[in-house]
């Protein structure tokens, strides 16, 4: 579209956004955006807001520019324009696309941001811990109550209400001496001031419901009312109020924080006249006094302003901040650095913070130090008073002592850390064989990160060099030979198939080659190193799964594989990548215990590559997977290989391992009685094709007769006729069957892995009538 | 009041935040975790844990209410600080001992001998779970015993009780290793741990004064580490505890620690299959 048609277009804001007022976030002004169906906030700066502020449907973009040009003295080109446009558009802020204008139209809530997802984070609800939603309708409850307290809604009801609580905070400073005599007593009343604690919950409830009475005042939404359990030892009602710092005026912005605490007091009315009025020896004296006390001092604790209590929020609204701690910490942070050293950096930086803004930031930094040394103090002579006598001389300093003993311990655990990191990072590639490893620092690894490998599929070179050299091993349980003298090597980057029946050594092999067993003859190396004893530098690069999963107890698929990657030295996001890897991100918050077979499969193997591991060992990994997860296995397989890494792989899924395998060893008896690659071992089988025809079409005895066949047997309804000379069989059968009926079946793995491991031992020849059931003969011998 | 976080987007390019290097959890921290999110959702073992000590002194409060020992101390004085030495080391023993017994039978120390970490790590997260343990089932008993009804005073001294719960803590585990690493099925650990601990509670004045003892027995106990425990909570909560004899318990403590220690790992297995 032209520039003219740009700049005559009328855009107006989608009707309800909402559009803040001026806020300071660090040295910036910044104004709020919200669109309320979707949740979404956006930070925008003063110029865009100008602009934002005056998309009213009325104005032309012409209009708007001119104003703007004469606010900041440029002029807003079409690039520009197309910008603050495209940016509305993507968020879905504007009323109707305007035009041609670039951007999305709107498309509803699902459309929303990033920062939506990050409200609607799932909450943990535990038996301890988490919330509990009260009310089901939060912001209509909010309506009745709102329409009840109507009458109370006069300044003069207002007014006296505020004087009221005044005069309580007189009241109670008048006669402090003797209130803090009874509560004093009532320590030794438990369950007196177990009573009083009750009443002042429920005042805390009150509290809560004056914030959203007071915002829902204001025109403002009331979220959700509920209990929040913190550690089984409080709960409290809260009141989610949103979108406090929209509200036009910052009185009325302070009002709604300060509401709690004005509810507070005015709660405690009533039992000053009652405490008042008793005579002095009356026993619910402690528990009146101790109540008017305690209900004042909870009341006032709100108001100091330090996060997360009323107070700070009060503070910041009035002073039109955002984050005003975590600003000021920044702020001070950077005062401090320009004191260490001359950075030219930081004073920039630093200048960039009008006068105003230091004051406020350096202030309230102050007024944190001086609250801090203020609440050490108080908890000190807490201390003192609460604690057993004997002590005298240093219950005082216990608080601060305990603070900085954490303080202490926690820098000595970082420490502790950097430095096991640091010495830890470098694994010296041993024979100089294999590319170093980095576990901590996966950005100078020689592999690139998940995040950069997603784009690049191209197959890495393979690395050279081997990866397993065993020559000679064997190991015996007793009298049983389960390994005898097997000898050889698979390469790096190498997809090495083992084949065998069960109890054939396999189990053994690996245990031998990962350090865990050690062998009683022959030589094992890997990556140029002995695995045995335990060793840890290998153990790093070695993943193994196992067909028998083992989790840790009772904890969530998530909470495994983290722990798991951290006991190898890995992150969070090593985990979350294998999680993702094997197809279990649903499932991470499900128990161990919980999951189906083949999701356990998953999480072992998720186990197994969680640190990225050069050599892995996979043990049956699809055994327990329907045939579409195998599939999606596979992928996940050649990924790996093609990453350059080594994978030694048992399966009793022939066809797996043709697809798969670059090698395969078939191994029975201890023995290797086959090493190749899979085509080559069934070329070298000159295993018989199959032709199957139904068995109505054709006898027995006329398949026999054909010429070329070797073999022929009856399956399940069809006559299978076993030859090496297909093609000749299949023109004679053509003579007496309708071709469409045969069906050919080549050689397969299979067979060839039928024949080799069926090959009986000498002593029990006899006894194996056929090739298939004699795989099950050699089971026992392990 | 709660406001909902405020999770903007900048529009335009925000002042650059710092980017904090992401921590990495170390194996101990994760591996104390594990240890202890599986200790608190097995939910029956946390209620006995500490349900059971509570009973044993409301039985044992019941009996002897009101009464005291010929110039000794008060029946409470004895039995609070007994029962509680016998709840921390039952706890410290069976905690371990079962979870040894399961992590080598399911294969999870093989997992964990498959990364990098070192054997005292694995042991060393066990033993901060079971002090965790031990501390919480020492407060909640205390505060149960304080109560009017059982009438336990606390001496101005009893500080002094918590480096003998720490060391009390790391014997039984330690004799809570040997177990776990003996005993291949739960039934074993239970047998065994029972055949160990129940004579043991008895013969060291757990469940009554260890006064009213016979001579010879109250002589023979001190081979038992519940005695040093026993002896040293009773004596601390009593406030007459002195430095001497406070130094003899946790010493008494520390040797056990260490010889059931090495024990336990001179028979330490990383896994059923040999």
């Amino acid at each position: 579209m032209t520039t003219a048609a740009l700049l005559a277009s009328r855009p107006a804001l989608r009707p309800g956004i909402l559009v803040g007022p001026a806020l300071t976030r660090g040295p910036a002004v910044v104004h709020l955006l919200k669109d309320p169906a979707t949740g979404v906030r956006l930070e925008v700066g003063p110029k865009e807001h100008f602009i934002i502020a005056r998309l009213d449907g009325a104005h032309s973009l012409a209009e708007i520019g001119e104003q703007y040009a004469a606010r900041f003295g440029a002029r807003l080109g079409e690039p520009q324009w197309h910008q603050m446009l495209r940016l509305l558009g993507t968020r879905n802020l504007l009323a109707v696309p305007a035009g041609a204008v670039p951007g999305r139209p709107p498309a509803g809530p699902a459309t929303a941001g990033p920062s939506a997802a990050g409200e609607q984070r799932p909450r943990r609800s535990g038996l301890l811990s988490g919330r509990t939603r009260m009310v089901a309708d939060a912001p209509a409850l909010m309506d009745r109550l709102h329409t009840a307290t109507g009458f109370a809604r006069r300044p003069a009801v207002v007014g006296g209400l505020l004087a009221l609580a005044v005069a309580v905070l007189v009241a109670v400073a008048a006669r402090l001496g003797e209130l803090i005599d009874q509560t004093r007593e009532l320590y030794h009343q438990p369950v007196t001031l177990a009573a009083a604690g009750c009443v002042l919950w429920v005042s805390l409830g009150l509290h809560e419901l004056a914030h959203g009475l007071v915002a829902r005042a204001y025109g403002l939404r009331v979220g959700e009312i509920g209990l929040r359990r913190v550690w089984g030892v409080m709960t409290y009602l809260y009141c989610e109020v949103e979108d406090v710092q929209f509200l036009g005026r910052r009185g009325q912005q302070v009002a709604v924080a300060a509401a709690g605490a004005v509810a507070n007091l005015l709660f405690l009315v009533p039992f000053w006249p009652a405490w008042a009025l008793l005579p002095d020896h009356a026993q619910a004296l402690p528990f009146l006094g101790g109540l008017l006390l305690l209900g004042t001092a909870m009341a006032l604790l709100n108001l100091v302003p330090l996060p997360p209590l009323d107070g700070y929020k009060a503070l910041g609204y009035a002073l039109g901040t955002l984050r005003l701690a975590t600003e000021s910490r920044t702020f001070l942070a950077l005062a401090a650095s320009t004191l260490r050293r001359p950075a030219v950096d930081a004073h920039a930086k630093l200048r960039r913070y009008p006068g105003r803004l230091r004051a406020l930031y350096a202030g309230y930094g102050l007024c944190c130090v001086v609250l801090a040394l203020a609440v050490l103090a108080a908890a000190g002579l807490l201390c003192r008073a609460v604690l057993p006598g004997g002590w005298d001389a240093w219950t005082p300093y216990l608080p601060a002592g305990a603070i900085a003993a954490a303080g202490l311990l926690r820098l000595l655990g970082l420490r502790l850390a950097a430095r096991k990191a640091a010495a830890t990072r470098p694994v010296p590639a041993p024979g100089g064989d294999a590319p170093a490893r980095h576990t901590t620092a996966p950005h100078d690894d020689q592999r690139t990160s998940p995040q950069q490998r997603e784009g690049d599929m191209t197959p890495q070179p393979r690395p050279a060099g081997t990866a397993i050299v065993l020559d000679g091993v064997s190991k015996h349980y007793g009298e049983v030979r389960a390994l005898d003298g097997v000898s050889f090597s698979v390469a790096q980057g190498e997809f090495f198939g083992v084949l065998g029946p069960n109890g054939a050594g396999k189990t053994t092999l690996v245990e031998i080659v990962e350090g865990m067993r050690k062998a009683d003859g022959g030589t094992v190396t890997v990556f140029g190193m002995s695995p045995w004893p335990r060793n840890t530098a290998l153990l790093r690069r070695i993943g193994v799964q196992t067909q028998t999963s083992a989790f840790f107890t009772r904890l969530t698929a998530w909470e495994h594989l983290e722990t798991v990657a951290a006991l190898h030295g890995a992150d969070r996001d090593a985990a979350r990548h294998a999680l993702e890897l094997v197809g279990l991100g649903g499932k991470e918050r499900s128990r161990v215990d919980d999951l189906s077979g083949g999701q356990r499969q998953r999480l072992a193997l998720a186990t197994a590559l969680v640190h990225q591991p050069d050599l892995i060992f996979l043990d049956e990994p699809t055994a327990a997977l329907d045939p579409e997860a195998r599939r999606s296995l596979w992928a996940v397989l050649r990924e790996l290989r093609g990453e350059g890494r080594t994978i030694v792989y048992t399966t009793h899924y022939l066809d797996e391992a043709e697809a798969l395998c670059d090698r395969v060893a078939i191994i029975a008896g201890g023995k290797v009685v086959a090493l190749d690659s899979p085509g080559a071992l069934i070329r070298s089988m000159a295993a018989p094709a199959r032709l199957l025809i139904p068995a109505d079409r054709i006898t027995v005895e006329q398949a026999r007769a054909l010429d070329g066949a070797e073999r022929v047997l009856v399956e399940g309804g069809e006559v299978v006729i076993e030859t090496r000379h297909a093609n000749r069989v299949l023109v004679e059968a053509a003579a007496l069957v309708d071709m469409d009926a045969i069906q050919t079946r080549t050689a397969t793995l299979e067979d060839a892995y039928l024949r080799l491991t069926a090959t009986p031992p000498p002593a029990a020849a006899e006894e194996r009538p056929t090739a298939p059931t004699a795989a099950a003969g050699t089971e026992h011998r392990r | 009041m709660t406001t909902t976080t405020p999770a903007t987007t900048p529009g335009t390019p925000a002042p650059g935040g710092k980017s904090t290097a992401k921590a990495v959890p170390g194996p101990y921290v994760t591996l104390t975790r594990a240890a202890f999110l599986a200790s608190v959702r097995d939910r029956t073992t946390v209620f006995f844990t500490f349900a059971f000590p509570l009973v044993f002194l409301v039985v044992f409060g019941l009996l002897f209410r009101g009464q005291s020992v010929d110039g000794g101390l008060p029946y409470i004085n004895y039995v609070a600080p007994g029962v509680l030495a016998w709840g921390v080391g039952n706890a410290a023993l069976f905690g371990p001992a079962f979870a040894l017994m399961h992590w080598r039978r399911d294969d999870i120390l093989r997992l964990i001998w498959r990364t990098p970490t070192p054997l005292p790590t694995v042991l060393g997260s066990r033993l901060l779970v079971a002090i965790a343990v031990g501390l919480m089932q020492a407060v909640l008993f205390t505060a149960v015993a304080l109560l009017p009804f059982f009438g336990l005073h606390l001496d101005g001294s009893w500080p002094l009780a918590l480096p003998l719960l720490v060391l009390g803590v790391a014997a039984f585990l330690a004799l809570g290793l040997v177990v776990g690493s003996l005993a291949d099925t739960p039934e074993a650990v239970a047998a065994i741990a029972n055949c160990v601990m129940v004579p043991m509670a008895f013969l060291s004045g757990a469940f009554y004064p260890a006064d009213l003892l016979p001579g010879w027995i109250r002589t023979a106990s001190w081979v038992l580490p519940l005695r040093y425990l026993d002896d040293g909570l009773t004596d601390v909560l009593a406030g007459r505890a002195s430095a001497g004899s406070l130094a003899l318990d946790c010493g008494g403590l520390v040797a056990f620690a260490v010889v059931f220690g090495l024990i336990a790992a001179r028979i330490f297995r990383w896994s059923n299959r040999t």
